[in-house]
């Protein structure tokens, strides 16, 4: 059965939340799609425990997750919730697998809010049980109330590490260290991009002095550079970097024990569906990699919006204010507000959302990934963890003359398993990009492929034609 | 029921000022397991040391949870015979986790 709607929201994160509540005020019928089994997306994670009246005192973001949560129960649409989109067409078809199976949909408009993932750059014993990632170590704590093996050395980019490394101690862990490729010096030439949100300025020194109380080393200016164990975590080495994010050879490197790991470089936007419309996309390393390029009212092509993280990375706050103004602009074509009327309650979101950005992108830039860190990758390092291919074999790949990522991913298998490029995706195409002595434009990004997203086989067998299936042109087109 | 009395320190540790579900036993691999009803499947087996989720297809290398959102694929185990992600996967009691059957899928599939 085909379930219509005037607009399909893919995602219920904050700019997914707020894009479904706007278009809804309008009138129109809205359907949000989401994997999770609650709206919030990944910053609101909705927690699988009770939430009492001291975890909300502790925790704006929890607070935040409850009115969003609140006012989305409030609005209308609706939620198919631990629904996994795996197909979507221009027109607008969309199909996700759901508990029950593939549901279908159709609409007149799609907005695109799919969030991001995280990057993490390999190093040898990564892929050890007990290493987690740092933005999946939020999840661990926000929405499970658990911590990692105790101690956590917590390691990689950008303020989640304060967050994360905080929230351990909050929970009763304890935390071995904290690796930050960031000097204080590119910390302090942040601040003036943060200051146009001084509350999220003060949390975030906040975590950091909470950790310099409880005497947790944080170690500046450096990266992990192996992470040993025999089945268990047991200690982790650590080395300075240059300005590019290389460890420096020579440097001395040192040992410290932990027991359990989270370790992140930054956020990549899920743009799967944005390249599976073949939408053309731009790279932005700042932004957190390959963008699609949008109107300034969301716009991206005739029916589709994009808003949130997975049109570049920005930020919980900016997520939420894009998606308002997607939802604006989507009932504005469909008729549901005259242009005057979208003129008048586009300009205030539109103000906001510069100031929102502002610090966002701030944030963004300094999380954004140096090549120093994916070309010091060893050898015999898994870049894939679904396949197993090492570095050695992308390294081969190239000089056997594979030029773009697509031409790896055939050669190698390299981004062919179950995750489809998730977790290896920038880390292939930055070693593809020194290898090849080119750019991350040039190598390009995996060509989109539907299903786009692993699904049981009984899903797919018979519930579309071949004709349906969008074959984008690779990217850089 | 058998109760695991003291982790390894590598395992998870719930908070245990968050409110939980009641304690059920579950099932991993035919061994009984106390969890709470309706946490992530993964904190269940995190908390009782278990991390290692999988081998790895070609080396055979272990594998655990890595990115808690449904996409590395790396927590996959099997319940009640249907293959799914241990971090998307809510606790039930009586559930019967198989951790490693893919794996030993792949290996027969390659012997052939
Ligand atoms: C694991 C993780 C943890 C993070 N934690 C924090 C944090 O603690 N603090 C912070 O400031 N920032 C955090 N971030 C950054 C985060 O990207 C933004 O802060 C913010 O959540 C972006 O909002 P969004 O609406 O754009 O996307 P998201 O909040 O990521 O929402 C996207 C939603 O789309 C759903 N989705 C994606 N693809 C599909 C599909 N194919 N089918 C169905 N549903 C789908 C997801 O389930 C998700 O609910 C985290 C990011 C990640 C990846
Ligand atoms: S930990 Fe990545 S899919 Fe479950």
């Amino acid at each position: 059965m085909t379930q219509s709607y005037d607009v399909i929201v893919l995602g219920g994160g904050p700019a997914g939340v707020r894009a479904a509540i706007a278009a809804r005020r309008q009138g129109l019928t809205v359907a949000v799609i989401d994997e999770g089994r609650r709206p919030g997306g990944q910053v609101y994670r909705a927690p699988n425990f009770t939430v009492s009246a001291a975890d909300l005192d502790a925790n704006p973001d929890l607070v935040r997750g409850e009115r969003l949560r609140a006012d989305f129960a409030g609005s209308g649409a609706e939620l198919f919730a631990r629904h996994r989109a795996w197909f979507a067409a221009p027109g607008i078809k969309v199909s996700a697998a759901g508990p029950e199976g593939a549901t279908w949909f159709e609409s007149r408009a799609l907005i695109l809010a799919t969030g991001t993932s995280e990057r993490a750059i390999p190093v040898p014993g990564i892929t050890l049980p007990g290493v987690i990632g740092l933005a999946a170590a939020t999840v661990l704590l926000k929405a499970h109330g658990a911590v990692p093996g105790s101690p956590t050395l917590v390691a990689g980019v950008g303020p989640l590490l304060y967050a994360v490394a905080t929230s351990i101690l909050k929970h009763g862990g304890q935390v071995a260290a904290v690796v930050d490729l960031s000097r204080p010096g590119e910390w302090a030439a942040a601040l003036p991009g943060m200051i146009s949100r001084p509350d999220l300025l003060a949390r975030g020194l906040g975590w950091m002095l909470s950790l310099k109380r409880a005497g947790i080393p944080i170690h500046h200016g450096s990266t992990v550079t192996a992470i040993r164990g025999d089945v268990n975590v047991q200690e982790v080495e650590i080395c300075p970097v240059d300005g590019n994010w290389a460890p420096i050879a020579g440097a001395r490197r040192k040992t410290i024990a932990a027991k359990g790991v989270a370790i992140g470089h930054g956020l990549t936007p899920a743009s799967e569906f944005a390249r599976i419309l073949a939408i053309p996309h731009r790279f932005s390393a700042e932004r957190g990699g390959w963008i699609p390029t949008l109107a300034p009212d969301r716009k991206a092509m005739d029916g589709v919006y994009i808003a949130g993280d997975c049109a570049g990375i920005s930020g919980a706050a900016a997520a939420e204010i894009a998606g308002t103004l997607a939802g604006l602009s989507a009932a504005r074509d469909l008729g549901a507000l005259t242009d005057a009327k979208y003129a008048e309650l586009a300009l205030p979101v539109s103000r906001s959302l510069a100031r929102a950005e502002r610090f966002g992108w701030t944030i963004s830039k300094l999380m954004s990934l140096r090549p120093g860190l994916a070309r010091a990758i060893a050898s015999d390092t898994v870049v894939c963890r679904c396949e197993d291919v090492a570095r050695e074999t992308i390294d081969d790949a190239a000089k056997a003359g594979a030029t773009h990522v697509n031409q790896l991913k055939s050669l190698t298998r390299c981004g062919m398993g179950p995750c489809q490029g998730r977790s290896c995706g920038e880390a292939a195409a930055e070693i593809m990009a020194a290898d090849t002595n080119t750019s991350r434009e040039a190598v390009g990004a995996w060509t989109a492929r539907t299903p786009l997203r692993p699904l049981p086989l009984d899903v797919l067998l018979g519930s579309y034609v071949y004709e349906d299936i969008l074959k984008p042109p690779p990217l850089p087109a | 029921m058998p109760e695991i009395s003291s982790p390894p320190p590598e395992a998870w540790r719930r908070d245990p000022h968050v409110a939980r579900g009641p304690l059920v036993q579950i099932l991993v691999d035919g061994l009984p397991l106390e969890a709470h009803d309706g946490e992530p499947l993964i904190v269940a087996l995190g908390a009782a040391g278990c991390l290692a989720m999988r081998r790895s297809p070609k080396a055979g290398t272990p594998r655990g949870a890595f990115c808690l959102m449904g996409s590395c694929q790396e927590c996959l185990v099997h319940v009640d015979g249907a293959p799914v992600e241990a971090c998307m996967e809510l606790v039930r009691s009586g559930m019967r986790v198989e951790l490693d059957r893919l794996a030993r899928d792949l290996r027969k599939l390659s012997e052939r």
